[in-house]
């Protein structure tokens, strides 16, 4: 199994784009990650393993709270070509 | 023409190239961005098809002429094979509009487009998007290059229906920058492309057999 360290910079820097993307402000979109990325770090509570689609999921549902066409492209960007 | 439109790989690498350049930078340097991912995509039409006619027009201008039937019966059993395909393995199965090409593939289209920085990075995108489509465009080409060298130009001159069927592939590229410039966003792409999957991958296999037909009807004296 592949393992690796989880980059939250990366992950951060990849869910700005997708929210400036989908036309969220840069300031509203900065804001915004920072809150969803915070919450899904929250749900893992002091699990020290998780899996990618793990991660996947709870951002996922974080960001379902805040914007449907952020999460949906989140979701479904391996599933476009 | 007509199938072209229907063809989705191109215009999936597009929108995902679109979102990824809007993300990133200005909304003029992303559309700018992407004139030259077109402009690369049709470039690659614009070899790809001159190639194919060349290489016919060299093949056919000797003894073997296209109306011998065997070229026409060979054309035939590529586009019925090509109408299946598309039916049945254009889009994978499962949720979302996953194509055919292999995944790993898939995979480097997509890190390309989000590594994107320059204009000869795009050109060079588009291109290469354009080639990974080839097995379904590449018969098409051969086809339309006989056809066009061949047609009789009373109705139309084949210098500009060749400029057409070039220009034909990049039509629902400009729709996708059209739609990003009017706010839609990769969600709603995403969801458009979805919901069309079946009428899509009918209409390609509908278009194909079309084409077939057309080629036994001139093309093959079956009687």
């Amino acid at each position: 199994m592949n393992e690796q360290l989880f980059d939250e910079k990366k992950l951060k820097r990849d869910l700005k784009i997708d929210a400036r993307g989908v036309g969220i402000p840069v300031g509203a979109a900065e804001d915004f990650v920072e809150r969803v990325v915070k919450d899904a770090q929250k749900s893992f509570g002091h699990r020290q393993i998780i899996t990618e689609a793990d991660l996947k999921r709870a951002v996922v549902k974080e960001l379902k709270k805040y914007n449907a066409d952020f999460a949906y492209v989140y979701q479904n960007r391996d599933k476009i070509i | 023409m007509l199938v072209m439109i229907f063809l989705q790989l191109l215009p999936g690498v597009f929108a995902v190239f679109c979102h990824y350049a809007y993300g990133k930078y200005s909304k003029k340097r992303a559309s700018d961005l992407g004139l030259f991912f077109i402009l690369g995509a049709e470039t690659i039409a614009a070899c790809l098809f001159l190639s194919c006619y060349y290489i016919t027009y060299v093949l056919f201008i000797g003894n073997a002429r296209p109306e011998t039937g065997i070229f026409a019966w060979i054309a035939v059993g590529v586009l019925v094979v090509l109408a299946a395909v598309s039916f049945f393995f254009y889009y994978r199965k499962g949720s979302g509009s996953r194509l055919f090409i292999p995944r790993h593939i898939a995979k480097a289209l997509d890190e390309n487009a989000k590594k994107v920085k320059t204009r000869s990075d795009a050109f060079t995108l588009g291109a290469l998007a354009g080639t990974y489509e080839l097995a379904f465009t590449l018969p098409l080409y051969i086809v339309t290059a006989v056809e066009i060298m061949e047609m009789n130009t009373e109705y139309f001159s084949s210098n500009l229906l060749t400029v057409l069927y070039i220009l034909t592939p990049t039509v629902p590229l400009f729709v996708v920058r059209w739609m990003f410039q009017t706010h839609h966003n990769l969600a709603d792409i995403m969801r458009a492309r979805v919901k069309d999957k079946n009428f899509t991958r009918l209409m390609l296999a509908i278009c194909y057999i079309t084409i077939a037909i057309l080629i036994i009807y001139h093309r093959i004296n079956l009687s």
